[in-house]
């Protein structure tokens, strides 16, 4: 077996998220260099502020300030600042707790070195140049070191704040699929066969889906040509939409295969597609490890293949 | 209540990476070796259950790509949760009281090796106040570890020795995250695991001594690390206590970071004697969880034990623990 395939994947999510009455007084504070903490209804400040009590589930009874100053609680410290984290320079975590506050925050605490940081030390926020209503718009310091807030000119409350994610993979072909792609670079499809009912899966799986068992005959070579078992013409413009509508999505029984492949079907208008149109590879160029390097399916024009001939592979 | 006992267990020996299996090929081997082993076919199951993370591959449904493996046809009843494989059996558990059907699957996979999985799991963290910040898990872990030196409960030369008891321990190694070194963070593995259950007469049918689950019970703490006690776990203590965990001879505790199992002996109750394993070998995620169970039940099918306590935990700092008590009669 030749080495597996790999691929770079980066999954991203452009969240916007609102912030309720609460997350959205807080973070409005941030940006006026305030802490705000929940005054909860037995009498506990909550900081960070939450809508609810977590103890009681009792809604809370609207924010009162606390801090500037506070003490660390526990702390870590982060020797190799890793990419996603506040500060680039070693520093601590904490979990602070603001005077007048009972609950205590996770912050970083910017104190330079390890043996400066200690349970139960006094520390304050360290605020940054220009604050937007976020939780990076300040860090902790030694309170020593720390200054007022530069003020802003007053501006709305927050309401929204985005917050993007993005994780980066490594995506890993099985050793299957690696077989399958390798193939398809050749211009060769190929399946695997179901010892109970001998029937042909495209792409070859390690296990057939319908009943769990591993294929007695793998690498079975199907042809480049079939029939359009059925399809849809998709109109509809959506974002991060690769062809423009209209175009046509296919479930694509290839001669040989028990099971359809999903592809699109071009060189025609999509309104003369059908059931039944009989049609073949058209390959790219270029061969690349996906089934992109079909490009599409296009008519052989032949006559149609009978209904009885594919029903059921529906 | 409805009896319900393990009455197989398989595991894939859990790896740094398997870049050659997908969720199809992780999955299969364990099930097939389950069921096998027990003579049970895929079609004599009356209910699967799944734990995995979409999030560890970065792929959406995942989970259903991992059905092909069970070869779920004719259609199955089957369910899946978004977390380890512990709370899948969970389910199955309670699926299995209704008394309409004696034999559940429950299974679970993780690959982070194709992430970064501290990058995966800080998505698991409050999105307002925490995520924006990016603390990773062994960051997150050393907070809590730093409370329970404080408290005088532990030292790091404690964390050490118990280290050494799983893996190979360099007490002078560069802090990843203080207080924290290598040893006493959980290695990054991708495996899987499979669990058979069945009821009353059709488990001892199955099974000469099945490991029986007298109790079991899950408990979640607050979200916000700073309005809990990190030195102790409320939730592991009251889930033993609705579990009805009395003296058992085994602990198999999910401890992914040394000072953990410190804190789960002790919301435990477990005398000194109390043969512990943390699993501290590997921790596929969401999969360890489930293994610790498994590890419990095959020493109770052995004979080894007659009574043990299985643990999993999930989230950051122990926020969530489930725990089952099992036994041999």
């Amino acid at each position: 077996m030749r080495d597996i395939l790999t691929s770079p994947y980066v999954l991203e999510y452009a969240y916007k998220r609102s912030t309720g009455p609460v997350i959205g007084a807080f973070l409005t504070g941030l940006r006026d260099g305030r802490l705000m903490g929940a005054r909860a209804r037995n009498g506990r400040v909550l900081f960070p502020p939450t809508e609810y009590d977590p103890q009681t589930g009792e809604p809370t009874q609207g924010l009162i300030e606390v801090g500037p100053g506070g003490c660390v609680t526990t702390w870590s410290w982060v020797v190799d600042p890793r990419p996603a984290h506040p500060l680039r320079r070693p520093f601590a975590w904490a979990l602070i707790r603001p005077d007048g506050a009972d609950t205590a925050m996770l912050h970083a605490v910017d104190a330079g070195a390890m043996d400066r940081m200690q349970t139960g030390m006094r520390v304050a926020p360290r605020w940054s140049e220009t604050r937007v209503g976020h939780v990076r718009d300040l860090c902790f310091v030694p309170e020593a070191e720390a200054r007022p807030p530069k003020p802003q000119p007053a501006a709305e409350p927050i309401t929204r704040f985005r917050a993007p994610v993005q994780l980066r993979y490594t995506a890993t072909a099985s050793t299957e699929l690696t077989s399958f792609l390798r193939a398809l670079m050749d211009r060769r499809i190929i399946g695997a066969r179901c010892p109970e009912t001998g029937k042909v899966y495209v792409p070859a799986p390690a296990v057939i889906p319908g009943n769990g068992l591993a294929p007695t005959e793998t690498g079975i070579e199907v042809a480049h040509t079939g029939v359009v078992t059925t399809f849809c013409v998709i109109n509809i413009p959506f974002e991060g939409q690769v062809l423009d509508p209209p175009y046509v999505g296919a479930s694509v029984l290839l001669d040989g295969a028990d099971v359809p492949i999903f592809h699109l079907v071009g060189g025609i208008d999509p309104a003369q597609v059908r059931m039944g149109l009989r049609v073949k590879a058209r390959w790219a160029p270029k061969p690349v490890p996906s089934l992109a390097t079909i490009l599409y399916f296009e008519p052989t024009g032949e006559s149609d293949a009978p209904y009885e001939t594919y029903e059921a592979h529906l | 209540m409805t009896e319900v006992a393990i009455i197989s267990v398989a595991e894939l020996p859990p790896r740094r990476r398997y870049d050659d299996r997908g969720e199809v090929e992780l999955v299969a081997p364990v099930i097939t070796e389950a069921l096998s082993a027990v003579g049970l076919s895929r079609r004599d199951l009356g209910f699967v259950c799944s734990g995995s993370c979409d999030f560890l591959v970065g792929r959406p449904f995942s989970f259903v790509s991992a059905v092909d493996g069970l070869g779920p046809w004719p259609p199955m009843r089957e369910s899946h949760v978004e977390m380890d494989g512990a709370w899948a059996l969970y389910e199955a558990w309670v699926r299995l009281q209704h008394g309409d059907i004696d034999t559940a699957l429950v299974y679970a996979f993780g690959k982070s090796s194709v992430g970064d999985l501290a990058d995966v799991l800080v998505q698991q963290l409050d999105p307002y106040y925490t995520v924006p910040l990016g603390p990773d898990p062994i960051s997150l872990a050393a907070l809590q570890a730093r409370a329970l030196i404080d408290a005088g409960l532990t030292d790091e030369a404690a964390l050490a020795a118990t280290a050494a008891r799983h893996r190979s321990v360099d007490p002078c190694a560069p802090y990843l995250v203080a207080p924290l070194r290598r040893h006493d963070c959980p290695p990054l593995s991708d495996g899987a695991a499979a669990i058979v259950l069945a009821t009353g007469d059709r488990a001892r049918a199955l099974r000469d001594r099945p490991a029986w689950i007298r109790g079991i019970d899950h408990r979640i703490e607050p979200h916000s690390l700073g309005a809990r006690d990190l030195t102790r776990s409320p939730s592991t203590a009251l889930a033993a206590e609705r579990a009805g965990v009395r003296d058992p001879q085994l602990a198999e505790l999910h401890a992914p970071f040394t000072h953990q199992e410190i804190i789960l002996r002790r919301a435990l109750g477990l005398a000194a004697e109390v043969v512990t394993n943390a699993g501290g070998i590997a921790n596929p995620m969401m999969v360890a969880g489930l293994s610790r169970i498994g590890a419990a039940a095959r020493a109770l099918m052995a004979g080894e034990v007659d009574r043990a306590v299985a643990h999993a935990t999930s989230g950051p700092c122990l926020q969530h623990n489930l725990v089952a008590m099992l036994e041999a009669a």
